[in-house]
């Protein structure tokens, strides 16, 4: 008998249920070689190549466009040109399963409750042939009357499911039924996996918005986006704060590498969330460049499946909708979220004030931490404005000051802080503040 | 001279020793008997022997009497040693020892002679007449060295009283020699010291012991690869085995079978090995009752490079060579640092539903389940067992316990499966056999060895009448154990049902769940586990149909597990 090997689609990204078919790089019944890309699938997050697992020739069973459930049968690889697959190779309910020969096929076998319904809508046995075991589920799925039973769906990698009690609607209103689409679909499922995975708690602070003003001044180039300021804060304050780059499993804290700071867009179009990588090795000027193209890559609907994989950390600035404050939920793989509300005037205080959240895991951190880091947040943003208020005059007397916050030293002083020597971006010694130099 | 298991625990050139009292001995009777068979002991009085020392201590032992009572019955060249020094561990002999030494030993018309070590001269005679007597007549002997131990047994634990003590000091031939001959004896000391210090060296420059793992990890997940199983005979599986064997005897003259009643005309208890000994004579043997001894000599056997096959009549009765498993035929291979193997096969039927009682029905694998260096294999009657044993037989390199089921032999060999199932089987070198159905399954039965019949029934049952579609996975080798086709299977539907038919506490259906929860800790949404209650099997049999697991306890078990989850299964 000619060997048949399934190609199965792998779990790239555990929430992925199913990929689309993206393109075919190879033709039915072309000879291929083992590790030789066979056709490009996307998932939620990313287009990959999926290659041959071993020499042979392609039989070719999706078309493009197809949505395929992880760890069914792509195509299959045969020892000889023209192989056979048998029915039950080539049907996916037994795929996952490499079965060499031994076919299912002619009349199902019905059980009672099928035969019932099938005399009951008159149906013939006929229209089952081939289809194996068929229960009285699957007749009314043929009919049309009901879902199957979603006893078939596998267990997916989270728990999720087994624990969402049914919906029910409200008595005797009527309601008009649409399917999600699949992006809120994938969205719900990340968000309600971190959220059963996660113990989540957050803390709010309330600053003053006079130090995001100052660096907007003093970062022209920012053309008032003060987003990139946050996130270039935040992501140095994570190498301080490690807890938060990070994600909790099976009582293990899991601490990135990395600092990938996903800024959640949402302008109409639903929710994304594109990732600027290594963030705390950026610039200011870097990475407010990356997030206003982020923006017009989502405002043109060209957004790449990699831009927006492998954050560590979220921000989600809602300050230009004119909110206060809300609570943002800690995304799939994640410790935590930054929001950022907008600007207001507590009553009597002529001075405007804004609030930013850290939601946290309380399995990897505690609100102690959560504040601290809050704290020394702060105290970075409020360090642009004393930096504008000495900048001139720091500059002209030649005084040592801080490459960063342009705080002279002798200001530094009188707030019990101090300059440290560094080599500057370009080379060039320099100086950075104590206050500075927190989570450097 | 190697080993990993210590000082207690050494091998060199044909030196065995091992930390449990008396079970060495069946093992060195194993040996003996293993020697006689390659025809070395009539070879002009030059043959090999064995002699085995245990101390007076040992004589408390059971296995020691068994292992006495086959060297005399079968003749084996065995020199069994007594050192008696009067006291185990710190207690004295006195408090211990009921009757004469020698004569349990005479009892099993064994010849004896009796000798000390305050006579040197004395001692190397009898010794010598005792080497020649096991050479010269190939039967055991038994000799009987008096002495006395000067130091503690271990540290710290030598209560004796010093005056006794040191009068033995006085009369000890080393000490004496060394008043005596001072000047030789420094020169031998300061040798023998020496050769301590040189070793002590060694031993501080050489690296640690690395661990080693004696039994394949879980391996690493590929995708099974299953076959249709097509099988042409419809035999019993009684006589599969039987055919088997007497196939692997005439292909492979190391191979020896063991057991109780296995001769003919009888032919053991269940009738495996009928006509055999009559075929192969000398080469299928029938045992006293002595289950420690069968194993232990097994294990000897093996060591000489032998392929024993034992046969433990009831599974029940495995429990009385526990020791011998696992404390020696297991440990072995590590203890004495890969320099032996024991490719040992030990055959016996578990199982109840025969009216036979508590101690004839047990299904007690679980108690031998997972010791390090061991295989354990449950055979069923949808892979044919003659593959099975020919494949071991074939390939067998540590003690493997093959778990037969009583009801299971009179079962015919099949690969006919109700419509719209297939039967298949995976690649693995014991198969994992899997009864898949035409579509997509709502549970998945994890069972094994005579249960499969039954949960086969179970699952007619609960297409029929209940509307549930079941997939059936039978893993034959238990362990080591893959627990990746019971996964691939509960990644289809998320439901396990584990059917077995022992005490399902801490067994093997635990085991698999445990495996497959760390491996992938989302597969799994429902499980109901079903086997035996915790109680002792009842003879009556209608009381004892209604404890042991069988199609109804199946069937009960998956629509109520079904039933557990909203909107799905049997209203």
């Amino acid at each position: 008998m000619s060997n048949v090997m399934p190609v199965l689609i792998p779990r790239e990204n555990v929430n992925d249920e199913s990929v689309t078919l993206v393109s075919w790089l190879v033709k039915d019944g072309d000879q291929v070689s083992s590790g030789q890309d066979l056709a490009e699938v996307e998932g939620s997050k990313s287009v990959f190549e999926i290659a041959a697992p071993q020499d042979g020739y392609v039989r070719v069973s999706r078309r493009v466009g197809d949505e395929i459930d992880v760890g069914t049968v792509l195509c299959h690889i045969c020892d000889t040109a023209d192989a056979e697959i048998s029915d039950t190779v080539a049907d996916d309910s037994v795929a996952g399963d490499p079965v060499v020969g031994n076919g299912a096929s002619g009349a199902a076998r019905f059980s009672r409750k099928a035969l019932q319904l099938l005399s009951e809508h008159g149906l013939s046995e006929k229209v089952f042939e081939g289809r194996g075991l068929v229960r009285s589920g699957d007749i009314l799925e043929h009919i049309g009357q009901s879902p199957p039973q979603s006893i078939a769906s596998p267990a997916s990698s989270s728990a999720v499911t087994a624990h969402v009690s049914p919906v029910v609607p409200a008595l005797d209103v009527p309601f008009k039924t649409e399917r999600l689409s699949r992006q809120k679909r994938t969205e719900a499922r990340y968000i309600a996996s971190a959220y059963h995975n996660t113990l989540q708690s957050a803390v709010t602070v309330a600053i003053p918005t006079s130090g995001l003003r100052a660096a907007a001044d003093l970062h022209p180039y920012l053309q008032g986006n003060t987003t990139a300021v946050i996130v270039y804060e935040a992501a140095r304050l994570l190498r301080k704060y490690p807890a938060f780059n990070a994600f909790h499993s099976d009582g293990t804290v899991n601490t990135y590498e990395h600092v990938n700071i996903g800024v959640a867009i949402d302008a109409g179009q639903s929710l994304k969330v594109p990732v600027i990588r290594g963030a705390d090795t950026k610039s200011i000027s870097e990475i407010a460049d990356e997030l206003r193209e982020s923006l017009v890559a989502y405002l043109n609907d060209e957004m790449s499946p990699e831009s927006l994989a492998g954050g560590t950390f979220t921000i989600s600035d809602l300050s230009a909708e004119g909110v206060y404050t809300f609570h943002p939920l800690i995304n799939q793989g994640q410790s935590g979220i930054l929001g950022i509300g907008a600007e207001f005037f507590p009553p009597g205080s002529g001075e405007g004030t804004f609030q930013l959240v850290l939601t946290f895991d309380h399995q990897v951190a505690e609100g102690r931490l959560a504040a601290q880091f809050l704290g020394d947040l702060r105290g970075r943003l409020e360090a642009y404005e004393s930096a504008i208020g000495q900048s001139v005059g720091a500059v002209q007397d030649e005084e040592p000051y801080c490459s960063r916050c342009l705080t002279p030293i002798g200001r530094l002083r009188d707030m019990n802080q101090y300059l440290v020597q560094v080599v500057k971006p370009d080379g060039s010694p320099g100086h950075l503040c104590t206050v500075c130099l927190q989570g450097w | 001279m190697w080993g990993s298991g210590g000082s207690q625990h050494i091998c060199s050139e044909g030196f065995f020793s091992n930390g449990i009292q008396g079970s060495i001995v069946p093992v060195s009777a194993g040996m003996a008997m293993g020697q006689k068979l390659d025809g070395q002991v009539s070879d002009g009085g030059l043959g090999r022997i064995t002699v085995v020392y245990v101390g007076d201590g040992t004589l408390g032992e059971g296995a020691l009497y068994e292992a006495l009572n086959i060297a005399s019955k079968w003749e084996l060249p065995l020199l069994v040693v007594v050192e008696n020094n009067g006291y185990a561990q710190s207690t004295s002999q006195d408090q211990t020892l009921a009757g004469d030494i020698c004569k349990r030993a005479e009892a099993f018309g064994i010849e004896t002679d009796q000798s000390d070590t305050w006579r040197p001269e004395h001692l190397l005679d009898a010794a010598s007449r005792a080497v020649r007597y096991v050479r010269e007549t190939c039967k055991p002997y038994f000799l009987r060295v008096d002495t006395f131990r000067l130091m503690a047994h271990s540290k710290g634990d030598d209560d004796r009283d010093l005056e006794m003590v040191k009068g033995y000091w006085d009369r000890d031939p080393i000490e004496l020699f060394r008043s005596e001959r001072s000047e030789e004896a420094e020169r031998i000391l300061a040798g023998v010291t020496r050769t301590i210090a040189d070793a002590v060296a060694l031993a501080d420059g050489a690296a640690y012991t690395q661990a080693v793992s004696v039994d394949d990890d879980v391996p690493d997940y590929r995708p099974m690869q299953w076959s249709a199983t097509e099988i042409e005979t419809n035999d019993r599986v009684a006589n599969r085995i039987h055919g088997a064997l007497r196939g692997i005897l005439e292909r492979d003259d190391r191979v020896l079978l063991m057991g109780e009643d296995i001769e003919g005309p009888y032919g053991g208890a269940f009738k495996i090995t009928k006509n055999l000994q009559a075929e192969f004579p000398g080469r299928v043997r029938n045992t006293p009752i002595s289950e420690s001894a069968i194993v232990g000599i097994g294990t000897g056997l093996a060591l000489t490079g032998k392929r024993p096959i034992c046969e433990i009549m009831f599974g029940d009765f495995l429990a009385l060579a526990a020791d011998q498993l696992l404390n020696s035929a297991s440990k072995f291979r590590y203890m004495y640092n890969d320099q032996v193997s024991v490719p040992l096969v030990i055959r016996t039927p578990m199982g109840g539903k025969r009216g036979y009682g508590p101690t004839h029905s047990q299904s007690i694998e679980k108690h031998f389940l997972g010791i390090p260096g061991t295989r354990m294999l449950a055979i069923h009657h949808r892979y044919d067992p003659a593959l099975v044993y020919d494949h071991l037989l074939d390939s067998v390199d540590r003690p493997t316990i093959v778990i037969e089921n009583k009801l299971l032999y009179a079962m015919r060999v099949s690969s006919q499966t109700p419509d719209g199932f297939c039967l298949e089987h995976s690649d693995e070198p014991f198969p994992t056999t899997r009864i898949r159905p035409e579509g997509r399954p709502d549970v998945t039965v994890l069972c094994y060895g005579g249960m499969l019949a039954d949960v086969e029934r179970a699952v007619e049952t609960l297409f029929e009448s209940h509307d549930m579609i079941c997939e059936i996975v039978c893993p034959m080798q238990l362990y080591p154990l893959n627990p990746w086709p019971v996964i691939e299977s509960v990644r289809k539907c998320g439901r396990l049902l584990v059917v077995e038919e022992g005490v399902g506490f801490a067994a093997f259906g635990a085991e698999v769940v445990a495996q497959m929860l760390e491996s992938d800790p989302g597969v799994l949404r429902m499980l109901r586990r079903v086997g035996s209650p915790r109680h002792p099997i009842p003879s009556c049999g209608p009381l004892e149909k209604a404890l042991l697991p069988g199609a109804a306890h199946v069937i009960e078990a998956a629509v109520d597990m079904l039933d557990g989850e909203d909107g799905v299964g049997e209203s």
